[in-house]
């Protein structure tokens, strides 16, 4: 008997200011949705346990998504005109859109990092449209730096993304899905100009 | 024995040569760094990922590629098995809000190599004093 996860894949066409965005995502159980947002530069991966936790399937419907430029989730049309910089109303805005389109009743939204930030937003502008929000290492300022290396032609910058964001796991936190995360790091998108590292305010 | 003396460094050298990670991601690592521990001082050689000198009696003829200069109490506490929070990583000490650690020089060739430098940085907590 093959071992086959219970995560289903699919894509969804997303309507967002004109552009119709093909975005993938992941799912898994059944109950209350809970979408879970995942962390700069990479995609649902991360959420590959969440996503087929008996524990946590047993009551909700786990959904995962990639942000558009963002693994699977391919750039809207024309997206090598101009440079890309993810911001908090596009991230916010588009993830609503997402919830409408794939007819989510008040999904509980869980947000990582740059997702968890999001989260503070989504309380501030859509909070009628939420049933509850888990914001996860969120912070309300961040300023952060501007790792210019990253674009450096001479630097692989997902080797640079992974390890800059390596050591941001706890010490305590286990250390095999701590190491899958660089893998799903080092393949940051630095030819699509994928500059969601710092999310713009 | 004490951390950062030379027959620590001596011993973390070892672990860094025998550790076969380092050996697969470090192989384009080639740089002298100074290593500043406070009082301490050490250019530390990277040969193809493998740590081939630590040399002491730092002058004004001494060259390196880039430093990393912290006080002693700051690397203290980044090699402690569990760091205190921003204490955890060469960022997090560099981090402009911080300023615990200094990374001066011609960051390019770190960077290229990042993974591998920072692999064997974390090596240092498991040097047995």
């Amino acid at each position: 008997m093959a071992k086959i996860e219970p995560i289903t894949g699919r894509y969804i066409y997303v309507p967002y200011e004109g552009e119709d965005y093909r975005v993938y995502y992941e799912e898994g159980g059944q109950g209350i949705p809970l979408v879970c947002l995942h962390t700069a530069g990479t995609d649902s991966r991360e959420w590959r346990h969440q996503l087929c936790d008996p524990d946590i399937n047993r009551n909700f419907r786990v959904i995962a998504l990639d942000l558009p430029r963002h693994g699977k989730s391919i750039p809207p049309k024309g997206w090598w005109k101009e440079e890309y910089k993810l911001t908090a109303k596009f991230y916010s805005e588009f993830l609503m859109a997402f919830c409408r389109e794939l007819g989510l009743d008040k999904p509980v939204i869980m947000g990582s990092s740059m997702g968890g930030n999001i989260c503070l937003h989504l309380a501030l502008n859509f909070a009628n449209e939420v049933r509850s929000l888990i914001a996860i290492e969120a912070c309300d300022y961040s300023p952060g730096w501007w790792l210019d290396w990253l674009w450096n032609p001479h630097m692989h910058g997902g080797e640079v993304a992974a390890t800059s964001v390596w050591p941001h796991g706890s010490a305590k936190s286990p250390r095999i899905p701590s190491r899958d995360l660089v893998v799903l790091r080092a393949r940051w998108s630095r030819n699509l100009q994928g500059r969601s590292l710092l999310l713009q305010r | 024995m004490a951390a950062f003396d030379a027959r620590w460094m001596e011993r973390w050298q070892t672990l860094v040569n025998q550790d076969g990670v380092t050996k697969i991601i470090g192989r384009h690592l080639s740089a002298d760094v100074l290593m500043e521990f406070g009082d301490a001082v050490y250019v530390v050689s990277f040969v193809n990922g493998t740590l081939a000198r630590v040399a002491q009696n730092i002058g004004p003829e001494t060259t390196y590629d880039f430093a990393l200069r912290g006080p002693q109490d700051t690397w203290g506490k980044f090699i402690q098995p569990v760091p205190p929070p921003m204490y955890n990583d060469i960022w997090a000490m560099a981090h402009p809000l911080h300023g615990r650690l200094k990374i001066e020089g011609n960051v390019k060739v770190m960077w290229q190599n990042l993974r591998a430098f920072t692999w064997t940085l974390d090596l240092m907590r498991n040097v047995k004093e």
